[in-house]
C-alpha cells in the first residue's frame, strides 16, 4: 500500500522494487494465498448452504437409492455419508456427539427396539411413508421394530449367515455345523470374523438352545468351549471380510464356510460354483432397517429419504447390484433370477424357517439367570485369546 | 528497536507454528484426553468419569499373554527387517557401487505397491493354488499343496517383513552413505577381517540408523492388526485388535486408552533397553 503510494506520487519505481525483497514477496504471497483460498471457500459454502444436508450413517451401498433419478434435486437435499463398519460403530457415533447431526442409521432388528428404549432414536410414523404399505406383510409386522409401543426401524433389507460349500471339496452335502468338525476337513473350514455371528450360530449347535441371545453362563461356556476346538483343531482362517471369505473359497482354501448369500454369486462370478447347505440347527438371518436418529435435525425429510430407500426403483437397484434381500413385494417379484433364487421371496417363511430372525439383543443388564452382552464379550474374548 | 537476532528468533517461532498447531491439536490434545480417560470406567455405551487405575491392572491380569505374544512378534519382525535392511544397504552402498543405485530405487519403488495388495500378493504367493505350491508341484518336490505356507505366523513375519522394509532401509542407507569407504579398505588392509571391519568400523556409525529402522518397524508391526488377520493363524490375534474391540465393538474407551498406553509404554521401554545394550556393545575402536 505504502509502495503504491509513492508509485501515484510519482516517485522512483527503483525504490519500490528495493522493497521488494524476498521476504516481502514471501510475506504477500503468503497473504494472497490466503485471502485465495478463503475466498474459494466462500462460494462453495454459499451454495451448499442452500441444500438441506441429511447425515447417514450405515452400510456402504445402502444410500445407493438416493442417488436415483432427481430425488436429492427434488428434495433440494444432500447426503453426508459416513459407512460404518460393524453396527456398533453407529451407536459410538451417537453417543460420542452424533446426537443432533446424525439423521439415518441403519440398525439390524436386533438392536432397534432396545436403542429406542435407550433414547438414541426417534419415533418414526410409517403412517406418513407412502410404499410402507408396499412392503411384504411380514415386513410390516415384523417383530422388534416397537418398543413402548413406538416404531423405531423400517425393515429395508435381508440376509443371512448361510454356510456354505465348494461341492468340489466334499464328498457330501453338509447336513450340519457339525460337519465342520469331521477330520476330513480339518484345516478346510473358515469362521466368520464377526462375535455376533459366531456366537449366535454356533450356540444352537453346542447347545441346542433356540434363543441364543438368551444364554445361561453355562450355555456360553459350552458355545466359547466349542469355537475353541473348532479355531484351535479345525479352521484354516477367520477371514477379516466377506469379500476375504468369498476369496477363500475361490482359492480353494476352504471347502466350507460360515458365509453370506452373495458369497455365491462373487464365486460364480470368479467361475467357481458354491452352494449353500441347509443345516439342522438352521442359521441367523439378519434384517437390516432404516432408523432416525433421536434430535435428527431434518425429521421430515428423513421420512422422505427412508420411503425412497423401500419404493421400489430403489429397491430392485439396491438389491440386484449388491445381490442382497429386498422387502418390497413388487421389487421382490420382479429382482433377477439369480437373486431370486437366493432368496426364496415367494416363500419367505421357508427362508426364515431355516435361517432364524432373533428379535433380541443379548440383555444389558443382568437378570440373574442369563448373560449380558458384557459378559457375552468376554467370553468372546477368551476365544480369540486362546 | 529488534535486533537481527530477535527477527530471527520471530521468524522460527512463526515458522514453527503451523506444525505446532498440528502436533498440539492431533497429536498431544487427543492423547492427552485418552490418557485421562483410561483412568475413567466404562458402563454399557457409556463413559463414566471416576478416577481408577482399574483398567491397566485388568491389561496386565488379562491380556498379558496377548500383549507378551504381540511383542514377541513385533521383536522377530524388527530383528529379521533390520538385518536385511542393513546387508540390504551395505550391498548397495560398498559392494554394488553405481547400479546399487538402481536396486536401491527399485526397492524403494515397492512402496509405492499399497499394504493390502503387498498382503494380497503373499497370499497369491504362498496358498495352496499359489506359485509357490505351483513351483513345488511342478517340479515334483511334493505331491500335495503345502498347507503350512499360509495362514500362521510363519507368513505373518514374512508378509510384515516384506512391507516394512523399505521404511527399514532409508535410515540405514542414510547412516552408511557418511561412511567413508577407505576407513573400511585401511582396517581390511590392517588385518581386520570382514566380520571385525563391519563390528568396528561400520555398525558403531550406522547405530543410530539401525536402531531407527528398528524402532519404526517395531512399533508399526506391534501395532498392526490387518496384516494378522489376512495371512495369519486363526489363533494369533495381536493386542490391536482387542484394542480395536475395545473402541468399536464395546465401546470401552477408558479401557481400550489403557491399553494402547500399556503397549506405548512397553514398546518404549523394550526400543530404551535395546538402544542401551546396542550402544554399550557397539563402541567404536
Amino acid at each position: 500500500m505504502r509502495n503504491l503510494t509513492k508509485m501515484n506520487d510519482g516517485n522512483d519505481l527503483s525504490a519500490v522494487l528495493e522493497n521488494l525483497s524476498r521476504r516481502n514477496l514471501l510475506k504477500g504471497a503468503g497473504a494472497a494465498a490466503l485471502l485465495a483460498a478463503v475466498g474459494a471457500g466462500l462460494p462453495g459454502k454459499a451454495l451448499a448452504d442452500t441444500l438441506a444436508h441429511v447425515s447417514f450413517v450405515g452400510w456402504e451401498g445402502y444410500d445407493a437409492g438416493f442417488h436415483i433419478g432427481d430425488f436429492l434435486k427434488k428434495n433440494n437435499a444432500a447426503i453426508d455419508t459416513t459407512y460404518i463398519n460393524t453396527t456398533e460403530d453407529i451407536i459410538t457415533k451417537l453417543r460420542s456427539g452424533g446426537m443432533g447431526t446424525v439423521d439415518l442409521t441403519n440398525f439390524s432388528q436386533m438392536y432397534v427396539a432396545l436403542m429406542g428404549q435407550s433414547g438414541l432414536l426417534a419415533p418414526i410414523e410409517a403412517d406418513k411413508l407412502k410404499n410402507f404399505s408396499q412392503l411384504m406383510p411380514f415386513f410390516q409386522t415384523l417383530e422388534g421394530m416397537e418398543a413402548d409401543g413406538k416404531r423405531y426401524g423400517v425393515p429395508f433389507t435381508f440376509s443371512s449367515c448361510p454356510l456354505i460349500y465348494n461341492p468340489k471339496m466334499v464328498s457330501s452335502p453338509p447336513t450340519s455345523w457339525k460337519d465342520f468338525l469331521k477330520p476330513e476337513y480339518k484345516g478346510k473350514v473358515a469362521l466368520f470374523s464377526d462375535v455376533m455371528t459366531n456366537v449366535v450360530v454356533w450356540a444352537p449347535v453346542a447347545t441346542g438352545t433356540r434363543t441364543p441371545t438368551l444364554l445361561t453362563p453355562a450355555e456360553l461356556k459350552e458355545t466359547i468351549d466349542l469355537l475353541i476346538k473348532l479355531k484351535k483343531e479345525h479352521v484354516r482362517a477367520m477371514p477379516a471380510s466377506l469379500g476375504d471369505g468369498a476369496d477363500l473359497l475361490i482359492r480353494g482354501e476352504a471347502a466350507m464356510i460360515m458365509g453370506w448369500e452373495p458369497m455365491v454369486l462373487w464365486c460364480k462370478a470368479k467361475g467357481v460354483t458354491v452352494e449353500i447347505a441347509k443345516p439342522v440347527e438352521g442359521t441367523w438371518a439378519f434384517i437390516d432397517t432404516f432408523n432416525i436418529a433421536n434430535n435428527a435435525p431434518n425429521h421430515d425429510l428423513d421420512l422422505t429419504f427412508i420411503d425412497q430407500a423401500i419404493s421400489l426403483d430403489a429397491q430392485l437397484k439396491f438389491g440386484n447390484d449388491n445381490f442382497l434381500g429386498v422387502v418390497n413385494a413388487q421389487a421382490a417379484k420382479q429382482m433377477s433370477p439369480e437373486v431370486q433364487k437366493l432368496y426364496n421371496f415367494a416363500n419367505l417363511d421357508e427362508y426364515f424357517a431355516q435361517a432364524h430372525i432373533y428379535p433380541r439383543m443379548f440383555p444389558a443388564e443382568s437378570d440373574g439367570v442369563h448373560v449380558t452382552y458384557e459378559e457375552m464379550l468376554d467370553g468372546y474374548e477368551r476365544f480369540l485369546k486362546a | 528497536m529488534k535486533t537481527e537476532g530477535q527477527s530471527r528468533i520471530f521468524v522460527t517461532i512463526l515458522l514453527l507454528v503451523p506444525a505446532l498447531l498440528v502436533f498440539v491439536g492431533l497429536f498431544v490434545a487427543p492423547l492427552s484426553l485418552f490418557l485421562v480417560e483410561s483412568f475413567w470406567k466404562a458402563t454399557l455405551f457409556r463413559v463414566v468419569p471416576a478416577f481408577s487405575g482399574v483398567n491397566y491392572i485388568k491389561v496386565y491380569t488379562d491380556y498379558r499373554d496377548v500383549l507378551g505374544r504381540t511383542l514377541m512378534i513385533g521383536l522377530s519382525v524388527a530383528t529379521i527387517t533390520t538385518v536385511f535392511a542393513f546387508f540390504f544397504s551395505y550391498a548397495v552402498r560398498f559392494v554394488l557401487k553405481r547400479s546399487g543405485e538402481i536396486v536401491l530405487l527399485i526397492a524403494l519403488m515397492t512402496m509405492f505397491g499399497g499394504y493390502l495388495v503387498k498382503i494380497y500378493s503373499w497370499r497369491t504367493i504362498l496358498g495352496l493354488d499359489g506359485i509357490l505350491n505351483s513351483a513345488l508341484l511342478a517340479s515334483g518336490l511334493i505331491s500335495q499343496p503345502l498347507e503350512i505356507l499360509l495362514f500362521n505366523r510363519g507368513a505373518l513375519i514374512v508378509a510384515l517383513t516384506h512391507y516394512l522394509l523399505p521404511l527399514a532401509i532409508l535410515p540405514i542407507y542414510g547412516a552408511m552413505r557418511n561412511i567413508d569407504a577407505t576407513t573400511i579398505s585401511a582396517a581390511r588392509d590392517l588385518g581386520a577381517g570382514w566380520w571385525q571391519a563391519l563390528r568396528d568400523i561400520v555398525l558403531p556409525q550406522v547405530l543410530s540408523g539401525a536402531l531407527a529402522s528398528f524402532a519404526m518397524v517395531f512399533l508399526l508391526s506391534t501395532g498392526d492388526y490387518v496384516t494378522p488377520a489376512m495371512v495369519g493363524s486363526p489363533g494369533d490375534a495381536m493386542f490391536g485388535n482387542f484394542i480395536q474391540a475395545q473402541f468399536g465393538l464395546r465401546m470401552n474407551t477408558p479401557m481400550g486408552s489403557a491399553m494402547s498406553f500399556s503397549l506405548i509404554a512397553s514398546c518404549v521401554a523394550i526400543l530404551v533397553l535395546i538402544g542401551g545394550i546396542a550402544r554399550r556393545t557397539l563402541q567404536p575402536r
